[in-house]
């Protein structure tokens, strides 16, 4: 299947007082039909930052954005705002981590509805009505109509996560990129978030890029899966093969640091949990060689504090799992994480 | 584990008080954030506290360190009940109790080095006097943490996330308390970090002998650290007992929904999982549903459920396990 | 301990400095900082040296050498009186900055004390103090001063008086604002959880906490206290005369202004520098009291420093 959206050496570099700061390199990936994209990171690790980057949202004044990203048989990487701006909405739809922020206060919800579609040419007011019912019934939100008159304020949390989701829609985009989409929201809310998702994708067919740091959302919604870490993909796989066989020492480090929930074992029995030392290098002034050399327990060999490893397939594993490490696993069976 | 409770609330409400009524409300009313709640915290145990935003868990936390008044019913602490206590004896029982807050950037005074704010609670209770022993007992509590002591007179925004919550945890210690009530302490935390500041509390406690009250919603943390469990949901404790218990085999149908929410980090797991997604919102903790408060979003309501308030009663160790577990629901017989 | 949990070092940041000195090397990055610095030594430097360096008796009138224009002998002239302006200039400058300092220095104290208990304890406290500032801020400033000095009785001690109560709404309502916003910091529950009193709570943590606005509105206030001063004296409530005082002499010299100009244009100028390098004081230090800005203003002298 050919990709909707295909990324290709992404760069982002943003000006600082301090110098440039290397926020995302050499970054690909591809977004297809009705799959879904994990792009998985701590704060500061380039996840967010790639996305924005793709649709200009990034201030020029500070931002220079290198590589590729090709959606739709379409370059998007140095186009104009005007013609960018066609691309949100209609071809890729966003939303954003804090729903409360990121809707207008004092805007109702119709009036933000309206707003999305008629940037996408339905001009009639029947017609922008009668779509914006349309499209919060299609998020869950029961007696949509009532509820075009009410301000965000008077929504919850995730009610209003939904109209973000149904004005990231008005557009009918084919790619849907959900930044941190549910981490402001409670477990049972999200719980109904994701299942929303899920129907919406399977429905429609979008190609869903979902970033987050949190690896229990992405085992149940993923396809594919991107590990970022200081700005570097550093380990990528289809979701099974990726957390069968996580093959980059930050990738393992995550997944061991994670307090297990099915674990029926009493707190005082357990272990401590596994924990990586150290935090993520500064973008202005990041180490030669490897990114997380300072903070690897695998760091043998002498290229990791000078060449920065390229992703490579990793051995025993299915062909597109691959991982920038120079760090080789022992045999498949020692590799399993604990869990 | 099983000692006697170092701190019992019977009883407990705390409600806010809305503005009067003007033109835009008609009734007064009060955010009823805790609504009756009879909990026990055990000396030495870690009693787990999870529920969501909003079911009132970190005004319980707070109403425990006496940072929030109660509306009613009592506090106890270590036997003497603290809900009316004096000046003069509160400032002794908060040497006792501490609090370790969920934001590390908020709760740390950006104009104090951290040496100072790690200092306050001794210089509050008189511990330690003189300059040189004081000195030496900050630098011992930055060790303790695994801070260097000779970081102590940084500020907090030379530190990063993790190590101001060190500084929050330090400060806590400080006065050497029994009772620390923990809210959210990993939640604005980076994945890579919160491991880290989950074993360093764990040491802590089995070190010290501290008692915890560990506030979180996230389950699989509080599994980690904690040996009994409670739930909340809108106000009041809908399901108490043994950790392994509550996790495993809930005994409330919320319980269940929340457990079953959780995302494991195990894809073929996580896909086939049952889960039950809870419809609706919360409701108001202004207006709470009569009867059952969980009844509105509950995929097993039954008749009694809008009639009658179920209070917690014991499941007496169900599957045959000696485990210690109560719910306040009607599906265990009808209560209330 | 587990090597894991140990935290990690700390990125190696420049040594670090107190606050203050920080801030005062901040100022001294900013031209407009230094330039009303500079100003504002001056005429502080002229406020305490003018009995020393005037060339004139400021006050003994001398007949013979009325209304001279400005000239190497007297370089901003003399007035009808034929006292030299330059010399009246000099000591005008240690009464303007005398009255202006006294004045603010009331409604800073006033005003931030009201202030903190007003935000602090909120509920009656807050309604009784806060609607008796109300009430002051109401009146027209100046009007409200001449009030003030019409029940005191005229006189520069006055003046300070009824400049500093005019000026004293303002400081507590810009206390009473950040005091509110800081009081609900998670660091103030921090303390209280750790038994601190309100006593050590207020000083230690809310004082330290709203100072930066309250710095910024002490150098704007400098400026209106010294043009309320130099509107009362020109009305002649102020200062009384024979002592010089800038806003005084503007009054003596409106009447003479065709016959000589230097009589009025030369303390005019000197209330217009001042109250210029106040206010551009007080913008710069808004701007370096900012955290957000500080934290831009650091990076580029990290950039630059090297």
């Amino acid at each position: 299947m050919s990709a909707l959206l295909s990324v290709r050496d992404l760069a982002v570099t943003f000006s600082t007082p301090r110098g440039p700061a290397h926020v995302v390199g050499g970054l690909d990936f591809d977004v297809e039909a009705g799959r879904t994209l994990a792009i998985v990171g701590e704060s500061g690790s380039g996840k967010s930052v790639s996305s924005l980057a793709l649709l200009g949202l990034l201030p020029d004044a500070v931002t220079r954005v290198s590589g590729s990203a090709v959606f739709d048989g379409a370059e998007l990487i140095g186009r104009s705002e005007e013609q960018l701006r066609h691309v949100r909405g209609a071809g890729i739809g966003m939303v954003f981590q804090d729903p409360m922020t990121s809707l207008n206060p004092v805007l109702t919800v119709e009036r933000q509805l309206a707003e999305a579609l008629r940037a996408h040419g339905r001009v009639s007011a029947e017609a922008v009505r009668a779509r914006s019912v349309e499209l919060l019934d299609d998020v869950g939100i029961p007696d949509a109509a009532a509820r075009l008159r009410a301000y965000p304020h008077q929504l919850s949390g995730g009610m209003r996560q939904r109209v973000m989701i149904a004005i990231a829609l008005a557009g009918e985009p084919r790619v849907l990129i959900a930044d941190e989409a549910t981490t402001a929201l409670d477990v049972t809310v999200q719980a109904q978030i994701l299942e929303l998702v899920a129907r919406l994708q399977d429905e429609r067919g979008t190609g869903v890029v979902w970033i987050t740091h949190d690896l229990g959302v992405v085992a149940g919604i993923a396809d594919h899966v991107v590990v970022m870490y200081a700005g570097r993909c550093v380990e990528e796989g289809p979701v099974d093969a990726l957390y069968a066989r996580p093959s980059h020492p930050y990738t393992r480090g995550l997944l061991e640091s994670l307090p297990v929930l099915d674990d029926a074992r009493p707190a005082r029995e357990r272990e401590a949990l596994t924990t990586m030392p150290g935090l993520p290098p500064d973008p202005v002034d990041l180490p030669p060689g490897c990114a997380f050399r300072p903070r690897c327990a695998y760091r043998l060999d002498p290229r990791c504090a000078t060449q920065v490893p390229p992703l490579e397939p990793v051995a025993g594993s299915v062909e597109t799992h691959r991982a920038a490490t120079f760090y080789r696993l022992p045999a498949a069976g020692d590799a399993q994480v604990r869990r | 584990m099983n000692g006697e409770a170092l701190v019992r609330t019977t009883g407990l409400r705390v409600h806010f008080p809305l503005p009067p009524p003007g033109p835009l409300r008609s009734s007064p009313g009060a955010v009823r954030a805790v609504d009756g709640v009879d909990l026990e915290i055990r000396r030495g145990e870690t009693l787990g506290l999870v529920g969501e935003s909003g079911c009132g868990k970190s005004t319980l936390g707070s109403a425990l360190v006496r940072l929030v008044e109660p509306t009613e019913g009592t506090i106890e602490f270590d036997g003497s009940d603290v809900t009316a206590m004096p000046r003069r004896e509160l400032r002794a029982l908060r040497r006792r109790t501490a609090m370790i807050f969920q934001d590390p950037f908020a709760s740390l005074d950006p104009r104090r080095t951290v040496g100072e704010t790690i200092a306050e609670p001794l210089a509050i209770h008189r511990l330690h006097r003189g300059r040189s022993r004081r000195r030496a007992r900050v630098g011992e509590l930055m060790e303790l943490v695994g801070l260097a002591p000779d970081h102590r007179n940084r500020y907090p925004h030379e530190f990063s996330g993790g190590q101001r919550q060190r500084v929050g945890i330090a400060r806590a210690l400080a006065g050497e308390p029994d009772f620390v009530v923990c809210d959210e302490p990993i939640a604005s935390l980076d994945v890579s970090v919160q491991a880290q500041v989950v074993n360093l509390l764990v040491r802590l406690q089995r070190e010290m002998g501290l008692t915890y009250l560990f506030v979180s919603h996230d389950l699989a943390a509080v599994r980690q650290v904690a040996d009994r469990v409670a739930v909340m949901y809108l106000g009041r404790v809908v399901e108490v007992g043994d950790g392994v218990a509550v996790g495993e085999m809930p005994g409330h149908p919320y319980t269940e929904a929340l457990v079953s929410a959780v995302p494991v980090p195990v894809p073929e797991r996580e896909r086939s999982r049952e889960r039950i997604v809870l419809q609706g919102d919360i409701p108001s903790p202004t207006h709470p549903p009569s009867g059952c408060r969980f009844r509105t979003r509950c995929p097993q309501v039954f008749e009694p459920c809008a009639d009658h308030d179920p209070v917690l009663q014991s499941l007496g160790g169900r599957h045959g396990g000696p485990a210690e577990q109560s719910a306040a629901c009607h599906l265990h017989g009808v209560t209330g | 301990m587990s090597a894991g949990e140990r935290a990690d070092t700390l990125p190696s940041t420049a040594p670090h400095r107190p606050r203050w000195v920080e801030t005062l090397v901040l100022l001294a990055r900013s031209p407009m900082a230094v330039a009303s610095g500079l100003v504002l030594t001056a005429v502080v430097a002229a406020a305490l040296l003018a009995g020393r360096i005037s060339p004139h008796d400021p006050v003994e009138p001398s007949v013979d050498d009325r209304l001279q224009a400005p000239s190497g002998e007297h370089w901003f002239g003399t007035d009808e009186l034929g006292r030299d302006v330059f010399s009246r200039v000099l000591a005008g400058a240690e009464v303007s900055l005398r009255v202006g300092a006294v004045a603010v220095g009331i409604s800073l104290a006033a005003g931030v004390l009201i202030g903190l208990l007003a935000g602090y304890y909120r509920r009656w406290v807050d309604d009784v103090l806060m609607r008796v500032m109300d009430v002051v801020f109401a009146f027209p400033a100046l009007l409200m001063a001449i009030a003030v000095l019409a029940i005191l009785g005229r006189g520069s001690t006055n003046a300070m008086i009824a400049i500093g109560i005019v000026y004293t709404p303002i400081f507590a309502r810009i206390t009473r604002a950040s005091v509110l916003s800081v009081r609900e910091e998670v660091y103030v529950r921090a303390a209280r959880s750790a038994g601190a009193g309100d006593v050590r709570i207020v000083a230690r943590h809310v004082l330290p906490n709203v100072t930066a606005p309250i710095i910024v509105q002490t150098s704007v206030s400098l400026a209106f206290a010294i043009l309320s001063e130099a509107a009362l004296s020109f009305v002649g409530l102020g200062t009384q005369p024979p002592d010089p005082s800038w806003g005084r002499m503007l009054s003596e010299g409106r009447g003479f202004l065709e016959q000589a100009w230097w009589m009025a244009v030369f303390p005019g100028a000197a209330i217009f520098l001042t109250v210029l390098a106040f206010n551009v004081l007080g913008d710069v230090l808004r701007d370096v009291l900012d955290p957000r800005q500080r934290a831009a203003m650091k990076g580029t002298a990290k950039g630059s420093g090297g």
